[in-house]
C-alpha cells in the first residue's frame, strides 16, 4: 500500500509540474477572460459576459484535460510502463493514479479560471464557491475518464494533434459554453446533452447567476463522473495488462 | 529464512506466437544460475514475467515463496531486476531516480549516500538527465538497484553488456556480495566465458530450457601431496575435481626400495627406468627375484590434487592434512 500511494503522489507531482502544458494554459486564460470579459461587457453586456465567463470556465478544464489524457495514454504505452509494472504495485493501481492526477491537474486548471473570473467579473460568494468546487471536481474526473476511454483506441501516436482537434473541437461548439441551450434547434440539443461540460455549466450559470440550486443537472453529472471514471479506468487497466504483455 | 526462485510450467505467447514453452526453474537461496541461450531465444521474456512486467497466464513464479498470480504486489516486492536496458524515466536523473525507486522497498538511503554510491560506480554526473547520459552510464544506474535494494531475490539481465573492464569487475563483486549473503541470483548473459560465482547453468532454445549444467567454479586449488589413497576420493568429492599421479623422482623410488630392504642385499642400488616388461626381463636376467611394485600402487609417491569450491589455501591444507596426506606444496590456480 505504501508503494501505491508513493506511485500515486509521483504522478501527482509529475502532473503539476509539467510547466510545458501549464504556462501557455496559464497565460491563455488570463489573456481570453480578460478579453472576454472586457469585449463582451462593452458589445452584449454584463449578462451575456458573466454567461460566457461561467461557460469559459468549465470549458478551461477541457483543454488541460484532454492533454492529461493523450500523456496518459501515451504514458501507459511507452517503457515506463513497464518500470511501474516491475514495481510492488497493482496495474489497477496505476491506472487509477493516472487517472486521479489528471483529474485534479483538471480540478487545478478550472479553479485557476474561476479565481480568474472572479476577479474579473464574476460575483461569488463562499457557500457558492463549495457548490462550484464540487462541480469542477465531477466535471474534471468526467472528463479525464472519457477522455481516456477515447484515448486508448489512438494507435498512432503521431495523429494526436488530429484528434486533440476533433475532441477539443466538438466539447467547445456542441456544448453551451458560449450560448445557452434555449437558442439551439431541438435536433442540436441532443447532442449537446451527450456532452458532460453541459451539465456542469448549467447547473453553475443557474447557482451564480439565477441563485438557483438546480440538482439535476449535477445527479446527472455525478452519474457521469462515477460512470465515466470506471469505463475508463477499466479500458485503461485493460489495455496496460493485455497490451504487449 | 528464504525460499529462492520457482518457476513452474511456465509458458507464454504474443499474439498467438509461443515464446516460452514450459518452463520449469529453480534457483536456491546462495545459489547463481546462469540463463544462457541465443538471441530471441526467451530469455528477456522470461525476466519481464518473473519481475511482474509481463503478465503471467499459464503456470506460476513463486518469489520467496510467494505466488506471483495470487499476490503480485508482494511477490514484486521480493525481487530486483536490474532490466537489460534501463526503464527509469529518461527526464529523471540517476540520483533521483534511484532516490525514489529505493524509497518502493523500504530502504533509506540518504540522497547524499546515493550520490557517494552513484560516483563509486563511475556514474560522475548524477545529476544530469538519464537521457543524456552514455549507454554504459545508464546501464550502471540501473545496475545500482541490486546494490541500494535488499530482497531475497536477485535477477540481472546482461549485466555485462557495454561496461568497461573495471565497471565489470565491480559489478561481478557486486553479485559476489550478494552471493554470500545467501541470496538467490538468476543472471542472464549470453556471453562466452565462465564466471566464477556461477553454480549451475541453463540453456534456453527457442522458449525452451534444453539442457541444466552444474558448473565448476573458477576458482581452483592445486595440491601436492604424498600419501593419496584411493579411498581419500569419496570424502573430499564435493571439492575433488582431479587426481594425477606424479613421475616419481629417482630419489622418492630409491626411498621405496629402500623401505623395501632392499639396500639390506649388500649391493648399491641403481635407479633404471624402464617399462613394466622391460623391468620384469632385466629383473629375471640379474637372477633377482621378480617382484614389481606399480607407482599406482603405492601412497609413497607424490600426487597432484585440483580441488574447486569455496576454499581459502588454509582450509584446503586442513582438509587435505586431517585425513594423513602430507602436504608438499599448495597454491592456488
Amino acid at each position: 500500500m505504501q508503494a501505491t500511494l508513493l506511485l500515486w503522489w509521483i504522478f501527482l507531482k509529475e502532473a503539476f509540474t509539467r510547466w510545458e502544458l501549464l504556462l501557455p494554459f496559464v497565460i491563455n486564460q488570463m489573456l481570453a477572460l480578460w478579453i472576454f470579459s472586457w469585449g463582451f461587457q462593452k458589445v452584449a453586456g454584463l449578462e451575456y459576459a458573466q454567461t460566457l465567463a461561467i461557460g469559459w470556465v468549465g470549458f478551461a478544464m477541457v483543454t488541460i484535460a484532454v492533454i492529461s489524457g493523450v500523456t496518459l495514454t501515451i504514458d501507459l504505452s511507452l517503457q515506463k510502463i513497464r518500470y511501474w509494472l516491475s514495481l510492488p504495485v497493482s496495474p489497477g493501481a496505476i491506472v487509477l493514479g493516472k487517472l486521479l492526477s489528471a483529474g485534479a491537474l483538471s480540478v487545478v486548471a478550472s479553479l485557476f479560471t474561476l479565481a480568474l473570473g472572479r476577479a474579473l467579473l464574476l460575483q461569488i460568494e463562499p457557500f457558492e464557491a463549495l457548490w462550484v468546487l464540487l462541480t469542477l471536481v465531477l466535471q474534471g474526473f468526467t472528463l479525464v475518464g472519457l477522455l481516456a476511454s477515447i484515448s486508448v483506441f489512438i494507435r498512432d501516436i503521431t495523429k494526436i494533434g488530429v484528434i486533440i482537434s476533433l475532441i477539443v473541437g466538438a466539447l467547445q461548439y456542441l456544448s453551451v459554453v458560449y450560448f445557452p441551450i434555449e437558442i439551439f434547434p431541438i435536433y442540436v440539443r441532443g447532442l449537446i446533452y451527450l456532452n458532460p461540460l453541459t451539465y456542469a455549466i448549467n447547473f453553475i450559470r443557474a447557482l451564480l447567476l439565477s441563485d438557483r440550486l438546480d440538482l439535476l443537472p449535477l445527479a446527472v453529472l455525478s452519474l457521469l463522473s462515477v460512470g465515466w471514471l470506471l469505463v475508463g479506468w477499466a479500458v485503461l487497466q485493460r489495455k496496460v495488462i493485455h497490451q504487449g504483455r | 529464512m528464504s525460499t529462492g526462485l520457482l518457476v513452474q510450467k511456465v509458458s507464454k505467447a504474443f499474439k498467438g506466437k509461443t515464446v516460452l514453452h514450459d518452463i520449469d526453474l529453480a534457483v536456491h537461496p546462495g545459489e547463481v544460475v546462469l540463463l544462457k541461450g541465443p538471441n530471441g531465444s526467451g530469455k528477456s521474456t522470461l525476466v519481464y514475467l518473473i519481475s511482474g512486467v509481463y503478465r503471467l497466464e499459464i503456470g506460476d513464479i513463486w518469489l520467496d515463496g510467494i505466488s506471483l498470480k495470487e499476490e503480485p504486489r508482494r511477490a514484486k516486492a521480493a525481487v530486483t531486476t536490474a532490466f537489460q536496458e534501463i526503464l527509469f524515466d529518461p527526464l529523471l536523473t540517476p540520483l533521483q531516480a534511484l532516490y525514489i525507486h529505493t524509497k518502493f522497498y523500504g530502504a533509506r538511503w540518504s540522497r547524499k549516500q546515493i550520490q557517494q554510491i552513484l560516483e563509486e560506480f563511475g556514474v560522475s554526473e548524477p545529476n544530469r538527465p538519464i537521457f543524456q547520459l552514455s549507454g554504459g552510464t545508464k546501464k550502471k544506474v540501473e545496475l545500482l538497484k541490486a546494490q541500494l535494494i535488499e530482497t531475497p531475490i536477485y535477477i540481472f539481465d546482461e549485466p555485462f553488456a557495454g561496461l568497461d573492464e573495471s565497471s565489470r569487475k565491480q559489478v561481478e563483486e557486486m553479485i559476489r556480495a550478494r552471493k554470500r549473503q545467501g541470496k538467490t541470483i538468476l543472471l542472464v548473459s549470453h556471453e562466452p566465458g565462465m564466471l566464477d560465482f556461477v553454480d549451475r547453468t541453463v540453456y534456453l532454445e527457442a522458449g525452451q530450457i534444453v539442457e541444466s549444467v552444474k558448473e565448476v567454479p573458477k576458482v581452483v586449488v592445486e595440491a601436492i601431496v604424498k600419501g593419496w589413497k584411493e579411498e581419500y576420493r569419496a570424502a573430499l568429492e564435493p571439492y575433488l575435481l582431479e587426481v594425477q599421479k606424479l613421475e616419481p623422482t629417482e630419489e622418492e623410488i630409491e626411498g621405496l626400495l629402500k623401505s623395501l630392504g632392499l639396500d639390506k642385499l649388500g649391493k648399491p642400488i641403481q635407479v633404471i627406468r624402464a617399462d613394466e616388461a622391460a623391468a620384469q626381463e632385466l629383473l629375471k636376467g640379474l637372477g633377482g627375484a621378480v617382484r614389481t611394485l606399480a607407482p599406482q600402487q603405492t601412497s609413497a609417491f607424490r600426487t597432484k590434487l585440483r580441488l574447486a569450491g569455496e576454499l581459502s589455501l588454509a582450509q584446503a591444507t586442513r582438509l587435505l592434512e586431517e585425513r594423513g596426506l602430507e602436504v608438499l606444496e599448495l597454491r592456488q590456480v
